[in-house]
């Protein structure tokens, strides 16, 4: 699963959707629930014209998360991507899957597009270039992603955890960059590690612990790698 | 007749050979070139009396023109691929090759003592051969960003080169036969000065470190690949010449303590990198850090907090070099305490890292903080992920010495506080007077055809642009083109403007000697590109690409497309020959 928290991210996962399917996914989840805000029959593209009403699935029961924004599911050709977004994200990604769905292929800026954000979107689809990355941190990021997995490996004893455990305590819990972090650490087990040292690392533990909203992020903080050269202090302490 | 007198009036009597003495100590390239073309006895006396070149891309002068202009040069610097090869935008074959330059050097050039070749590719062929004609002599080799050799290459130098002071190899590709080179080095050299491997993925033990350390006590700048710092324990003991150490690595076992305790740096070290190093080994530097006159900090595994912990005890730094991970506040510190500071580099963190974690990004309040704090800034580059034209402003009014200013804008945040930023850059080139070099990356919306107006008046003397992401339209270009009187170099990526206006541009700009360009509004043919060939412009087009090449650590997924790019540079060699399948020579039909 590519990682897709970034808004470029998403613009090319989105385009290459097929709204059809999409537009049956929310539709159906709408007639499914049955509640108040299901304002069309399943199957009919008019969830869509109502473009300024809420979506039914934006105001779902799921937990919804900070800053006002709430998970998009999209189910495509067999894989699953969730996205944490605003209403007005949301609502731009359903219109230009209708778009596209309309006018075929997803064209080029046209100049007179209102909006600036359309205008970025669809720029963004056409010619920007990603910013491009030096070749010795490029390496030095790799080097960095190995060694944090070394530390994640499966490998690692679990009486090292038990360590962790016991010295709930330290100076290490109650820095707040290393406390999540360990949490993190005592998940460990549950997680699969065939594919450490590539991308599919961090958006694979990110899958299993969305229960988990903090400490995710601080997977691969470089407070990680502090995190185990300080329980070799544990002992001594 | 007329011609006589003006060549008798300028030479004033004086003869050739203190015409020849006092040339010796013009220095300047710019001088030089301004001598050389006075008059022809003067364009003679230049010619012989020359002693350092550097060809700013290989393809522009034959070897042959070299050795017929200058034939005593002592010193020779030689670029190959384009800058952009440094961010994996060049195909590896794209050329630079240093064979038919090391030939001529053995053929010819029997006063050359320093040889540096730059982002080239050089064979163990060609090392074989340079060294056997001028081993005896080398005091200086640089084989910088290059590819192609063994250190198989670096066995012949080691052997051949007795004389050698300065040994560079950053960065380099070299394939790894053996480690004997650096033995074969401490044991054949007593001279050593400089070592420098760092960036490469050489395996050395740290026993030939030692051995190098008590062979050649000048040794005084050592940056090597990875080697754990404790093992080097002994080598900092023995080389107390040392200034300047770059590399090592910090391998913290769980479990072991006070690893690094041990390790006591040279009495004279004030310029220092270590990579890898954390918060844990941070302390070790705590002793000298009031010395420190340069820290390299990119490849560390430091937080923000640390970040600040260190810079507030080195009052003395110069240049310092770090990830956007020090965040505003730790510019606050670098702007309260570094008040010597004269180079800042601060490059982008990994998007993995989490842009969440607040303190890791650099906007326009830590930007602003820092020109106000540091007057002495020479050398900005830094990755925002926020800007206003204020910050940009108060660069303009504080930063007054600048001469080469590179901002990034992130594409990381959705809502930039203040684009665009015409006004912020019209008041920073106003300001920035002594300006040669100048890189602005933005993103759609940053900067508008007026602000690139504003960029071409106000760049007398910017002699480098690289610009991204800028304006609106082919009007923007062409004001631009309308001004940089100075600009030879000239480097846009991703922007909208048609071929045919880029040509416009290039006929335009009146001392511009190189252009490179990737994401344009190409035209079906690439015929509007036509539009600036001339003589002497050679023009490359690299296809846009599946495949970017094989990267050991390549993040990117295989499969991703590289928009084509423009390569255009003046040159009296010809076309060239040795293109790959991946470059295609763009000439108008005969």
């Amino acid at each position: 699963m590519e990682r897709k928290n970034s808004f470029r991210g998403i613009q090319g996962a989105i385009s290459k959707i097929n709204p059809e399917l999409l537009r049956s996914v929310i539709t159906s989840g709408t007639a499914a629930r049955g509640g108040p805000e299901a304002r069309s029959p399943p199957g009919a593209a008019t969830a869509f014209r109502h473009a300024t009403t809420p979506l039914p699935v934006l105001t779902s029961a799921c937990r919804s998360g900070s800053k006002g924004t709430a998970p998009l599911t999209i189910f495509y050709n067999g894989t699953v991507a969730v996205f944490d977004l605003p209403q007005d994200k949301a609502e731009s990604i359903l219109k230009l899957a209708e778009k596209g769905n309309v006018g075929g292929v997803l064209e080029a800026a046209d100049p007179t597009a209102s909006g600036h954000e359309e205008d970025l979107l669809t720029k963004l689809n056409g010619e920007l270039l990603p910013i491009a990355r030096k070749k010795s941190l490029e390496r030095f990021f790799a080097k960095r992603k190995e060694r944090y997995a070394w530390l994640c490996s499966p490998l690692l004893p679990t009486s090292f955890l038990v360590l962790l455990i016991r010295f709930g305590s330290s100076p290490l819990l109650t820095n707040k960059y290393l406390r999540p972090s360990i949490v993190l650490f005592i998940c460990r087990p549950c997680f699969s590690m065939r594919h450490v040292g590539d991308d599919s690392l961090l958006s694979r533990r990110r899958s299993q612990t969305l229960t988990m909203s903090q400490p995710y992020k601080m997977a691969e903080r470089e407070a990680n790698v502090a995190l185990v050269k300080e329980t070799g202090t544990i002992t001594a302490a | 007749m007329e011609r006589q007198s003006l060549n008798r009036v300028m030479s004033l009597g004086i003869s050739d050979l203190a015409l020849e003495c006092v040339m010796g100590y013009i220095d300047d390239p710019r001088d030089r070139e301004a001598v050389s073309l006075v008059c022809r006895k003067w364009y003679r006396i230049d010619a012989i009396t020359r002693k350092h070149i550097t060809i700013a891309i290989c393809y522009s002068a034959s070897p042959d023109r070299l050795r017929r202009r200058f034939p005593r040069l002592e010193s020779l610097k030689l670029k190959g691929k384009p800058r952009a090869a440094m961010f994996n935008l060049i195909p590896e074959d794209w050329g630079g090759y240093a064979g038919p330059w090391v030939c001529e050097i053995a053929d010819a050039f029997n006063c050359l003592k320093a040889v540096h070749f730059r982002r080239m590719i050089v064979q163990d062929a060609d090392i074989g051969v340079l060294v056997k004609a001028r081993g005896h002599m080398l005091q200086a080799l640089k084989l910088d960003k290059c590819s192609g050799f063994s250190t198989d290459g670096l066995l012949l130098v080691a052997r051949s080169c007795r004389c050698l002071r300065t040994l560079f190899l950053e960065e380099s590709s070299v394939t790894e036969n053996d480690g004997e080179w650096l033995h074969e080095l401490a044991v054949n050299n007593s001279v050593l000065e400089t070592l420098n491997f760092y960036m490469t993925e050489l395996r050395i033990s740290p026993q030939e470190l030692e051995l190098l350390a008590r062979n050649c006590r000048s040794l005084i700048s050592l940056k090597i690949s990875e080697c754990d710092v404790s093992d080097l324990v002994g080598f900092f003991r023995t080389a107390t010449a040392l200034e300047e150490f770059g590399g090592g690595s910090f391998n913290d076992q769980a479990g072991e303590i006070n690893r690094y305790e041990r390790v006591c740096f040279p009495p004279r070290l004030c310029c220092l990198g270590l990579s890898y190093m954390g918060m844990n080994e941070m302390h070790i530097i705590f002793p000298f850090a009031a010395s420190l006159k340069k820290l390299d900090l990119q490849y560390t595994f430091l937080s923000t907090e640390d970040h600040c912990q260190l810079i507030q005890r080195c009052p003395n730094l110069e240049i310092l070099e770090v990830r956007n991970v020090i965040g505003d506040r730790g510019l606050e510190v670098v702007a309260q305490t570094c008040k010597k500071l004269r180079r800042l580099r601060i490059e982008r963190g990994d998007d993995e890292q989490g842009p969440e974690d607040e303190q890791g990004r650099v906007s326009q309040i830590g930007l602003s903080s820092l020109a106000r704090g540091c007057p002495e800034l020479e050398y900005i580059a830094v990755y925002v992920s926020d800007i206003t034209n204020a910050a940009l402003e108060s660069v303009g009014t504080f930063s007054k010495n600048l001469c080469d200013f590179r901002l990034v804008l992130l594409d990381r945040e959705e809502m930039i506080t203040e684009l665009p930023l015409d006004n912020g850059v019209h008041a920073l080139l106003r300001g920035c007077t002594k300006l040669r070099r100048f890189a602005f990356y933005l993103r759609p919306g940053g900067l508008s055809d007026v602000g690139l107006g504003y960029i071409g008046e106000n760049s007398n003397n910017i002699r480098w642009m690289l610009l991204g992401n800028v304006g609106e339209s082919d009007l923007g270009l062409l004001q631009l083109a309308r001004g940089c009187p100075s600009l030879q170099k000239l480097e846009l990526r991703s922007c909208c403007f048609s071929e045919r206006a880029l040509a416009l541009a290039v006929m335009q700009l009146p001392s511009l000697r190189y252009l490179w360009v990737q994401g344009y509004k190409a035209s079906p043919t690439g015929k509007d590109l036509l539009a600036m060939a001339r003589p002497f412009w050679n023009i490359e087009f690299i296809p846009p690409r599946q495949d970017i090449g094989d990267h050991e650590f390549e993040d990117r997924r295989g499969g991703v497309e590289s928009q084509a790019q423009i390569l255009a540079y003046y040159s009296l060699a010809g076309r060239r020959t040795d293109c790959p399948e991946t470059v295609i020579p763009l000439y108008p039909p005969a």
